[in-house]
């Protein structure tokens, strides 16, 4: 049922998003846009990322692409530039392998679940965690 | 619309089998017309009888399957000569599709463009009528001018006829806007080209199953439309173009089938059509084409036209009254394509919430970015119409955009 990949959860992240802006202090920048349909996002890291990340976001995006990239600015927030990566990556292939419940992620990482049964849709979700590897790495 | 005629659209639906089928549970409402038409059973059994019982390579082969696949790709060739008005067969190019064709025309022209010239194309184009030009004036130099639009979708003519100059060399426009649904005026716009000499070419992807098309009236030096959107298979287009400009441009690409002579010194070329028609071209997808336009010519297309039109106007009628929707694309000449975006709620959330009950939308920026840009919109939610289509398909299609709506509050 769609009702599963929209909840309420998903739905108020993305209106609501975390980090959602131009952080005061930019360290480095990168933009991507979803080749599917064009939506466009730049996920910037705020101040030095060697000492730890903290990532923003803005985006004209679906709500699944908002929602992720809050979920990702939450998660990542004071990890160092090592586990951060690593965290990101393993995210991002368990959103693409759908098997995001069988790792032990937070709990809001679990909305993005459903998206499993909607390939069509897998790059909405990744691709905040994707950029954010590419700005990172 | 009488009751009788309805009956006849009912029985039109029929010939489509894969409407009939189940989509998450619901009833199939295939509203995506404009990226791709449905296949009537005249076409695929076409298709399927050509590979049964008559399949070889064309031309050159004295054994029987030979002459008989030759028969059917050249018989194809007249039936599309005919649908267009062609004076004659050899001008009918077959391609692999209305983007191959504009890569065509783009490549082999390079030759007649010079640094400074000046292309124009509208700010309506698909990517497939932008990227092929932008990639000629990397190669030559000259210019790409893009004719600007209203914010009802319709091109800004006066602003044409002061960008046409003796720099301009070559036009290329959309006869239909795949996502604003605009009706295009081409006769005017390929008048004012001519009285400058400068070269038309028409994108008739989507206007070719929706409009009669004479490219002799017309006097366009270019007329492009693709199988699979008059109800043909994918994999297939043409290329209709004036004798004396194909005549003059350099073939496309190379090989065997577009040569009459070769040595290891030089090569001569084929004459029309197979100068354009390098290697063994898609036969089966010529029968089918040709089966579409048989199909297309069993239809009362002013009639058609008319029930398409009662689609997009029941819809529209109905779109309308939606707190927070706005119409992309308000032509006054207009074909049966909505495009829309919803106040708050992107394209691909809707799509994806329809779809659940079995309606088939596009979502996005159906390869027009700069549209989109134009708009200030990532992307539109696109409701296309055709003949298989009916009124009880739009109540469900609003129906579900309601629910949508209320799911994503």
């Amino acid at each position: 049922m769609v009702s599963k990949l929209y909840k309420n959860q998903l739905i108020e992240l993305s209106h609501n998003p975390y980090h959602f802006g131009k952080p005061e202090d930019i360290f480095s920048s990168k933009e991507a846009l979803n080749t599917l349909c064009g939506d466009k996002i730049t996920v910037y890291q705020n101040g030095d990322p060697s000492k730890a990340i903290e990532l923003w976001f803005e985006s004209v995006s679906c709500i699944i692409c908002s929602a992720s990239a809050s979920i990702l600015t939450k998660n990542i927030e004071g990890m160092n530039l090592n586990d951060g990566i690593k965290f990101m990556k393993q995210v991002e292939a368990s959103i693409i392998d759908g098997t995001i419940r069988n790792n032990n992620f937070t709990k809001d990482l679990n909305c993005l679940d459903e998206i499993k049964n909607y390939p069509s849709r897998t790059t909405c979700a990744t691709l905040p965690w994707t950029t954010a590897i590419d700005l990172l790495k | 619309m009488k009751a009788k005629q309805k009956k006849a659209f009912e029985r039109i639906r029929e010939e489509f089998p894969i409407l009939d089928q189940k989509i998450n549970g619901e009833d199939l409402i295939y509203l995506d017309n404009a990226a791709s038409t449905q296949k009537p059973k005249a076409v695929i059994n076409a298709i399927k009888d050509y590979y049964e019982n008559d399949h070889s390579n064309v031309h050159r082969g004295v054994h029987t399957l030979s002459v008989r696949a030759t028969e059917a790709y050249e018989n194809a060739r007249v039936k599309v000569t005919e649908f267009l008005n062609s004076p004659n067969n050899h001008q009918i190019i077959f391609t692999k599709g209305t983007t191959d064709s504009i890569n065509l025309i783009a490549t082999s022209i390079t030759s007649l463009i010079n640094e400074n010239d000046e292309i124009l194309i509208t700010a309506m184009e698909h990517h497939s009528n932008i990227v092929p030009w932008q990639e000629l004036c990397k190669r030559t130099g000259a210019v790409l001018r893009i004719i600007p639009i209203n914010e009802n979708g319709e091109i800004l003519i006066d602003d044409y006829k002061d960008m046409v100059s003796a720099k301009t060399k070559l036009i290329s426009v959309v006869h239909l806007s795949n996502t604003l649904g605009t009706i295009n005026p081409i006769e005017d716009i390929i008048k004012i080209a001519k009285s400058h000499d400068v070269i038309t070419v028409i994108d008739g992807a989507q206007a070719a199953g929706h409009l009669p098309i004479d490219v002799q009236q017309l006097d366009c030096d270019f007329y492009l439309f693709s199988g699979h959107k008059i109800f043909g298979p994918t994999g297939i287009g043409v290329l209709y173009g004036k004798e004396e400009i194909l005549n003059r441009i350099d073939p496309y690409q190379y090989g065997g089938e577009m040569i009459l002579k070769v040595t290891f010194e030089e090569t001569t070329y084929n004459s029309l059509p197979h100068k354009f028609e390098a290697g063994t071209p898609n036969i089966a997808g010529a029968v089918g084409i040709g089966a579409s336009i048989d199909f297309i010519n069993s239809l009362d297309r002013d009639l058609c036209h008319e029930y398409e039109m009662s689609l997009h106007d029941y819809a529209l009628n109905q779109l309308e009254q939606i707190d927070g929707i706005r119409i992309i694309g308000k032509s006054s000449h207009k074909s049966a394509i909505i495009s829309f975006v919803i106040d708050g709620m992107h394209p691909h959330d809707i799509g994806t919430i329809i779809n659940q009950k079995g309606i088939a939308v596009r979502t996005g920026h159906h390869c027009t970015m700069p549209l989109m840009d134009f708009y200030e919109i990532p992307g539109t939610v696109r409701a296309s119409f055709s003949i298989y289509n009916n009124h009880s398909e739009i109540d469900k299609l609003i129906d579900a955009i309601k629910l949508a709506i209320k799911m994503l509050k």
